[in-house]
């Protein structure tokens, strides 16, 4: 049967060549994937993982982490904070059927048609202070006088806090899994492949609503930061046969016997597009 | 492109014999071996000078000179050179005026042991010498000698499917009654020849121009179509 | 298992095909001399039409592509013979003639009348052929050794890769010649001739069209057309002057070297760049092509 044979043109992706690509996109756009302090961008050995950057990245002076304010420490008004890190610094992807890494139960396995599924590992760490550092703090809160502390409590927390001194990055990493699917997004004309999660799975934290609490957060966080920033252009997937034609291309509609576009199926993402020569 | 006109011939109206133009040419008969001298004169003045062998040992039957060829312009300081020419001594000396404006005339002397005699001039045409005309303008033309004149009517082509090819000459000769015939009719380039029975000389003017009919030649050819032609 | 696969349908080609078709616009001239006259031409040609067939023996069938001479003009230099009178025999004899008239020229062309023929939209021809498709890495010579990839970007010299329509066998086809060239050349003879005598008195000019007889006809002659023009047109812009083969040339270069019918840079660019941030780019390899009776299959491997 004809790749074409209900659209004018057709574009696949196979997992092994999304793995590559994603692993270029890790390489050339590294801030996407590591979040963390000034102290870390500053002093990027203190990292959990070193990050790998295209040489690019460091001769066009391109940021190799986005820098993000310190977590405030509770209580100090916003005064304080801990310098962090986040990283993911490995990301998989598994298109139906899943045959490259098994789903946790949580995600209800097999994998089910239309989906793929993500295996990530995120490090983190904050930054812990030592007990002198905190003792200097102390003093520091305590010798603020009353009119300092009644007009903080009167502003609210001030940003960015300070980082608090002299700790040491207490690194961990854990294995992660999502399960997403893909949609056009954008413009008529002007589409792309987005991932849209739907579910993600830390394995064995606990208690349960620890870990459901950095599900969220990671998984928020990968849906506000990094798969809005990484959608594939329809160009990238046609090879741009239409740019260099000046076809205009639009996803083919859902139909009977097109169900679903774009498509996950047979290891592959498959996108089916028909053709409006410009005039 | 260019097109170069013989605009003397085009734009001639009088042929003489005594004084030869384009479209005029005289035919003289040697006659005796020997050796000849010409002086080519055009008016008053000597533009060239020839040298003419006859023999019977030659066997060119006629020796054609060019007289706008060879003559030179002595009074703008172009000297002439002596050409020398050799024809069957039963052979004919035929002069003509190839372009220019003409108004040639020829001497041509015998060289004696000791003395030179003219044996021809050009001005003279005797028994046996013959002025050719050649025609080109169609209408009414008259050819005049002393004392008589002939009417020769020049007629245009006909247009036709092929080229034109003028008839042979027609003939015309002077005696001492005048011309015979009196009234000749050819078509334009065909040529004519006087004889001469008698010493004269030929003079022929446009009396009266044809109309000219339209320049376009009505076409006479049709292309016909061939629609499928491959390679 | 390749990475990536694209397929494009017949009409996705077709239509790609139509681009690269409309932004064929040549131009070529050549000449030739034939003896009694010369032949020249300047030619513009554009394309039309043209179908696309996919095979399954991997090739593409073009058909009936049509080729539009815009402008078309031939120029016939032609010898007009000189006009001379005189020559005929005075004294014939049996053993030739004894004296003989002297030829006198009155009229000559020099160099040669030109007749100068718009023949735009009265040549109908076309071509068929089949194409296989060439792969080609094109590395760009302005690009300086060792030039990183995204400065490659910048610069404007990044490679590509380049698929092109490779001709197996390119045949033109004269289809027809409209009827109106006889009538065009008849005009453009009487136009040139008229051109040549046109400041002669009128019977000057009668007489010279008469010695020289229909003027046509004397050009046919000259020109050797015979009775079929549009025969003899033929064999003249295509076997004398070579003019379909420098077209067919033309056309086989324009699609098989110089514009490829898809072209993407190498590496691909998977993200824009933006503030600070370089362009994501992905290195493309393995390319190749199949086709099939019903599309045209690229795939390609992403680079490590």
């Amino acid at each position: 049967m004809a790749f074409t044979n209900h659209c004018d043109v057709f574009g696949s992706l196979h997992e092994a060549g999304i793995n590559r690509v994603v692993r270029h996109i890790m390489l050339q756009r590294p801030s996407l994937f590591n979040y963390g302090t000034r102290l870390f961008a500053q002093q990027p050995g203190l990292l959990c993982e070193k990050i790998e950057a295209h040489p690019e990245v460091e001769d066009r002076g391109n940021p190799i982490l986005t820098v993000e304010n310190p977590l405030p420490v509770p209580g100090t008004n916003g005064l304080y904070g801990f310098d962090f890190c986040v990283q993911i610094v490995k990301l998989e992807i598994d298109f139906h059927p899943g045959n490259v890494f098994a789903l946790p139960p949580e995600l209800n396995p097999p994998l089910q048609p239309q989906r793929l599924a993500l295996r990530l590992t995120v490090c983190a760490a904050i930054v812990c202070p030592d007990d002198r550092g905190l003792e200097d703090i102390v003093k520091d809160l305590e010798t603020r006088d009353r009119d300092d502390q009644r007009k903080d409590d009167e502003d609210g927390p001030r940003l960015p806090p300070t980082p608090l001194p002299r700790g040491k990055p207490a690194c961990f990493c854990i294995d992660v899994f999502g399960v997403a699917q893909v949609t056009f997004d954008g413009p008529s004309g002007s589409e792309r492949v987005c991932i849209k999660l739907m579910g993600l799975e830390i394995v064995d934290v606990r208690p349960d609503g620890l870990e459901t609490s950095l599900e969220c957060f990671l998984a928020t966080t990968l849906r506000l930061a990094v798969l809005p920033r990484t959608k594939i252009p329809l160009d990238f997937l046609t090879l741009e046969l239409g740019k260099y034609g000046s076809l205009a291309l639009t996803p083919t509609p859902i139909s009977a016997n097109v169900p679903h576009n774009p498509a996950i199926e047979d290891d592959q993402l498959a996108v089916r597009l028909d053709l409006t020569v410009a005039p | 492109m260019k097109a170069r006109v013989n605009t003397c011939a085009v734009q001639q109206s009088c042929l003489q014999s005594s004084a030869l133009g384009v479209l005029g040419s005289i035919a003289h008969p040697v006659g005796r071996p020997g050796e000849y001298s010409g002086r080519v004169m055009q008016g008053k003045s000597q533009v060239a000078e020839f040298s003419l062998h006859a023999g019977p040992d030659v066997d060119a039957t006629q020796v054609t000179i060019d007289l706008a060829r060879i003559a030179g312009s002595p009074l703008v300081g172009q000297p002439y050179k002596a050409h020398k020419y050799s024809v069957n001594s039963d052979g004919y000396l035929m002069l003509f005026v190839s372009e220019g404006l003409g108004g040639f005339w020829v001497q041509l002397s015998s060289q004696g042991t000791y003395r030179s005699r003219v044996v021809f001039d050009s001005r003279r045409l005797k028994s046996g010498d013959l002025f050719i005309a050649t025609l080109i303008r169609p209408g009414t033309h008259q050819a005049k000698m002393p004392r008589a004149v002939a009417a020769i009517r020049v007629r245009a082509p006909e247009a036709s499917d092929k080229a034109f090819q003028p008839p042979p000459p027609a003939g015309m000769t002077c005696t001492k009654t005048g011309f015979v015939p009196k009234r000749l009719e050819v078509y334009a380039t065909q040529g004519i020849v006087f004889g001469f029975e008698t010493t004269s000389r030929v003079q022929i003017d446009l009396t009266k121009p044809a109309p000219a009919r339209s320049a376009k030649s009505r076409r006479s050819a049709r292309w016909r179509g061939r629609p499928d032609i491959r390679r | 298992m390749n990475h990536m696969t694209v397929a494009a349908s017949e009409q996705s080609f077709q239509a790609v095909f139509n681009h690269l078709r409309d932004g064929f616009h040549e131009t070529a001239s050549g000449g030739g001399d034939f003896g009694p006259f010369s032949a020249s031409y300047d030619v513009g040609v554009r394309l039309e039409g043209g179908t696309i067939d996919l095979q399954n023996n991997n090739t593409v069938l073009l058909s009936e592509l049509d080729i539009v001479y815009d402008p078309l003009i031939l120029r016939l230099g032609i010898d007009i013979p000189e006009i001379c009178v005189g020559g005929f025999c005075i004294i014939p004899s049996p053993f030739g003639c004894i004296l003989r008239a002297p030829r006198i020229c009155i009229f000559s062309a020099d160099p040669d009348i030109q007749i100068d023929l718009d023949l735009s939209g009265l040549i109908e021809s076309e071509i068929s052929g089949t194409f296989s498709i060439d792969t080609r890495y094109f590395v760009d010579p302005g690009r300086p050794a060792g030039m990183s990839d995204h400065d490659a970007q910048d610069a404007d010299v990044p490679n590509k890769w380049q698929l092109f329509l490779n001709p197996g066998w390119l045949d033109i086809d004269l289809i027809d010649i409209a009827d109106t060239v006889g009538n065009i050349l008849d005009a453009a003879i009487d136009a040139a001739i008229d051109g040549l005598l046109g400041w002669l008195p009128g019977w000057a000019r009668s007489l010279i069209r008469a010695i020289l007889g229909p003027i046509v006809a004397l050009v046919r002659a000259i020109l050797d057309i015979a009775d079929d023009i549009q025969e003899w047109l033929s064999n003249l812009l295509g076997i004398s002057l070579g003019l379909f083969n420098t077209v067919v040339t033309l056309v086989a270069d324009y699609f098989a070297s110089r514009y490829p019918f898809l072209e993407f840079e190498d590496p691909i660019q998977v993200l824009d760049p933006g503030v600070n941030l370089i362009a994501v780019k992905v290195p493309i390899r393995d390319l190749d092509v199949l086709v099939t009776d019903d599309e045209m299959v690229v795939t390609a491997n992403v680079g490590a």
